[in-house]
């Protein structure tokens, strides 16, 4: 019993790790105030300039970037609008109005398949648990259930149980599935070079305006950063196109900083 | 058989049925509807079957009277699409007319009958002003592309190579507009005795420009001071994308001087373009960046829909210019309908309407519409501003209007995958706290997950030891060797608290041989002296220890007869802690 409190005592302790404030909220909420009374005077760009200042003080907060994601979606700025809102998705994926701001711009742009998108049911449970998940969460579950599961496994070492054998393979089991679903969500959404056009770019077969226009992309498009060379970056496209656009024109969703 | 002849009658009612599912439209346009006396239009008949009877339907229309016009070419487009919606195919009639009389003229509807029934287009008007008029064109040019062709490009044919090898980079025009096309014509002078084998180019390079090469001229010689030049050419099409001032950087040539592989690097000269911007659009013209000469047609895919159901409007540009970067206005509609841009597709295409230095072709955007209300939706046409550069001044290409019936539907409202307009507000508590970091990021939650494994090795230790003990009977008494003892040395110190005397000396004794007993596995744990030393001698303890225990136990035999004093008493105890320190440093020997 010793050993099973000390797994609740570690599954609780990873629990808390996840909602450890990382960021560095130090704006004050007076800024915010005024940017939020700006925003509903109908002054879109001084609200933005102001949430555009917390963040570059480091308080990355998901409804500092939906309410900059709103200023500038009024103020015409699809593009930047769409980058905010997924960030702000990325801080908090189950919030309604984030997802529906969102949808709401993904409709006025010309938006291409995303290779994540769902094919089989196993694919679709994937991609709804990738969407309302953050990264955090699920590094808290995994690490919970690696915790819990080396202390069933230490617990085994004291008793031959076979209900201690079975919770080990069962915590190992979800740690598993958790450590990969927290891969898949790194890779998806952070590591993936995920990136948004922010205005409307001419896609080039080469790093220069010189080269071919293969295509125009839409602000708002949501590409795949491959590499950079000089002041051009080459992409993927959802639909699996290939090409080069400035560098000015198109904004990694991770990581938050890089502007 | 019964199966067979129900699935045979069951087909054949299905194709006797097929004429009866076919959806078709007939669209009649003309473009451009106005010309002048002399000029060509383009007068187009598109029959859409949707339906079963796309795949065996073959509908002729009937054309209408082109009384005033001279036709001159007739050609003919098709199209079969397959998917979701079921199957389509486009058909699509066209004549190049040549207005040859003024006025306002009505073409009548065109008809097409299928399935026994008659569909016919709108009518179709077209003014034709008695200006001067504009020479006319090959008739050979295709249709649709007449008003497109831009004036043919001055050649670089009257140079005069200078050396035996001469290069030449020229281009045309030199002050082009921002988007304008530019023909660089890059030129290789040669006397056929100063080369030999291959040649070989690197194409231009420039910034800020958009470069296409164009077919190659065929070779060529030219008669300079009486020697034969061979001339070879190659030719890019360019499109300025800033204006100022343009370097295109020389072009290199690479040529073979001599038989045996001698080589030779030569370079053009550079060519400096004055690439002029655009003048400012008139007032209130949507002009999107279209550079050259165009015409624009909007069409949609269905002329009836529910209220509801989507349709898609296209706006097809073509022309001959910046196909490649144009943008395109998007149609007006009223505000119970949202129209949102879909798609956009650009075919390029050098030689463009029959010129081979033009390069042009068409770009399609289209616009997924949806109504949410039933009535009669009229989309006035769509101007679409370009800059025709030869010309200096802005034009338009106007569209037809489309006219769409909208149905009552089964759903009014929005459908339910469609999000509503209605953006959701901003939210004013105080900015929430979560981490924005990932944990997998922070060198701290890698160090923590080493925690669990070191206490399950920590454990797994333990275990193992735990084992080893309980399987090593010997092993296990050795190990509590000392812990004995020390219980011992406790005993003997309280007795020379209490002055004790005989408790301390057999406690001391009894420390000495307990370790000797545990600590070389003996059965007994109250062993006598003797027995003590033999067993020291039996593991080949050194003669000055064992005569040390010895002394020691002797010491303490005569101590429980006789009243010692505590300095003696403490002496004896450092003693024996001295001793069994040095028994604790003796490793046993086994059997």
């Amino acid at each position: 019993m010793c050993y099973l409190g000390i797994a609740v005592a570690l599954l609780l302790t990873g629990w808390g790790w996840a909602d450890t404030e990382t960021g560095q909220l130090t704006q004050s909420t007076d800024e915010f105030a005024q940017a939020n009374e700006l925003y509903l005077a109908g002054d879109y760009q001084a609200a933005a300039q102001i949430y555009e200042t917390m963040l570059a003080g480091g308080a990355h907060s998901a409804v500092v970037y939906y309410n900059l994601g709103n200023a500038y979606a009024q103020n015409g700025d699809l593009g930047a609008g769409m980058l905010n809102y997924r960030r702000a998705l990325l801080l908090a994926p189950r919030d309604r109005d984030i997802i529906h701001n969102l949808a709401n711009l993904e409709s006025q742009v010309a938006r291409q398949p995303s290779s994540w998108e769902a094919e089989s049911w196993m694919r679709m449970v994937l991609v709804w648990l990738l969407s309302r998940l953050t990264i955090n969460e699920l590094a808290a579950i995994t690490m919970s259930f690696y915790w819990l599961a080396v202390a069933m496994a230490i617990w085994r070492i004291r008793s031959r149980r076979r209900l201690v054998s079975v919770l080990l393979i069962a915590s190992l089991l979800v740690f598993c599935i958790s450590a990969g679903l927290s891969y898949a969500k790194w890779q998806r959404d952070y590591a993936g070079g995920q990136a948004i056009v922010l205005s409307d770019a001419e896609m080039y077969s080469g790093p220069g305006q010189h080269f071919e226009p293969l295509a125009r992309l839409g602000a708002g498009t949501e590409v795949k950063l491959v590499q950079t060379q000089g002041r051009y970056i080459e992409i993927q496209t959802g639909a699996g196109g290939h090409g080069w656009v400035s560098g000015e024109q198109a904004r990694l969703i991770f990581p938050f900083a890089q502007d | 058989m019964t199966r067979i002849y129900f699935v045979t009658i069951l087909v054949a009612l299905v194709a006797l049925t097929m004429p009866a599912w076919a959806q078709v439209d007939i669209v009649a346009t003309a473009q451009p509807r106005t010309v002048s006396v002399g000029e060509m239009l383009t007068y187009e008949i598109t029959v859409t079957i949707r339906g079963t009877s796309a795949l065996t339907t073959q509908a002729e229309p009937s054309l209408p009277d082109f009384d005033g016009f001279d036709t001159l070419t007739t050609s003919t487009r098709q199209g079969l699409s397959m998917g979701s919606g079921g199957t389509q195919s486009e058909r699509t009639y066209s004549y190049t007319l040549r207005a040859s009389k003024s006025g306002d003229f009505i073409f009548s509807p065109a008809t097409v009958q299928v399935a026994g029934k008659t569909y016919r287009s709108a009518k179709v008007k077209v003014t034709v002003t008695p200006g001067a008029g504009s020479s006319p064109r090959s008739p050979f040019t295709p249709p649709g592309h007449e008003a497109d062709v831009p004036p043919p490009i001055r050649d670089e044919g009257d140079y005069t190579p200078k050396q035996a090898i001469d290069l030449r980079l020229s281009a045309e025009p030199e002050k082009p507009y921002v988007d304008q096309q530019v023909v660089l014509t890059f030129g290789f002078y040669y006397q056929s005795e100063s080369l030999y084998g291959d040649t070989r180019y690197e194409p231009p390079s420039a910034e800020d420009c958009v470069v296409k090469e164009l077919p190659a001229p065929p070779n060529s010689s030219q008669i300079v001071g009486g020697r034969e030049y061979l001339v070879q050419k190659r030719r890019w099409a360019l499109f300025p994308t800033a204006a100022g001032e343009l370097e295109i950087q020389p072009v290199r040539v690479i040529t073979s001087l001599s038989p045996y592989g001698q080589s030779d690097e030569r370079h053009t000269n550079s060519v400096r373009l004055q690439v002029r911007p655009l003048p400012q659009p008139p007032p209130d013209a949507h002009f999107e960046g279209a550079v050259g000469r165009f015409t624009a047609h909007l069409t949609s895919d269905r002329d009836a829909v529910k209220s509801g159901e989507t349709f898609t409007l296209s706006l097809t540009i073509r022309g001959t210019g910046n196909v490649h970067s144009l943008g395109a206005p998007t149609p007006r509609v009223p505000d119970w309908v949202n129209i949102y841009k879909s798609r956009e597709d650009r075919d390029v295409q050098v030689g463009y309407g029959g010129a081979s230095d033009a390069v042009g072709g068409e770009a399609r955007f289209d616009f997924l519409a949806l109504a949410k209300q039933s009535g009669t939706l009229n989309i006035p046409p769509l101007d679409v501003v370009y800059f025709d550069p030869q010309r200096g001044r802005y034009d338009t290409a106007s569209t037809d209007s489309v006219i769409i019936h909208i149905e009552p539907g089964i759903a009014v409202e929005e459908p339910p995958e469609q999000p509503d307009d209605q953006m959701r507000q901003i939210k004013l508590g105080r900015p929430d706290r979560v981490g924005s970091t990932p944990l997998f990021t922070a060198n701290w939650f890698w160090w923590v997950q080493a925690i669990p494994l070191l206490l399950l090795l920590l454990s797994a230790y333990m275990s193992h030891r735990r084992s080893a003990l309980l399987s090593d009977p010997v092993l296990a008494r050795s190990l509590q060797a000392p812990r004995m003892a020390q219980q011992h040395l406790a005993e003997a110190r309280a007795a020379i608290k209490r002055g004790d005397s005989s408790a301390f000396c057999a406690s001391a004794a009894h420390g000495v041989t307990d370790f000797i007993a545990h600590k070389f596995g003996l059965q007994a744990a109250d062993i006598s002296t003797q027995e003590a030393l033999a067993a020291l001698r039996s593991q080949q303890v050194d003669d000055e220890l064992v005569g040390r225990v010895q002394h020691l136990l002797e010491k303490c035999d005569r101590g429980r007869f006789a009243v010692g004093s505590p300095t003696e008493h403490n002496e004896m105890l450092a003693e024996t802690v001295q001793v069994l320190r040095r028994l604790q440093t003796v490793r046993p020997r086994r059997g």
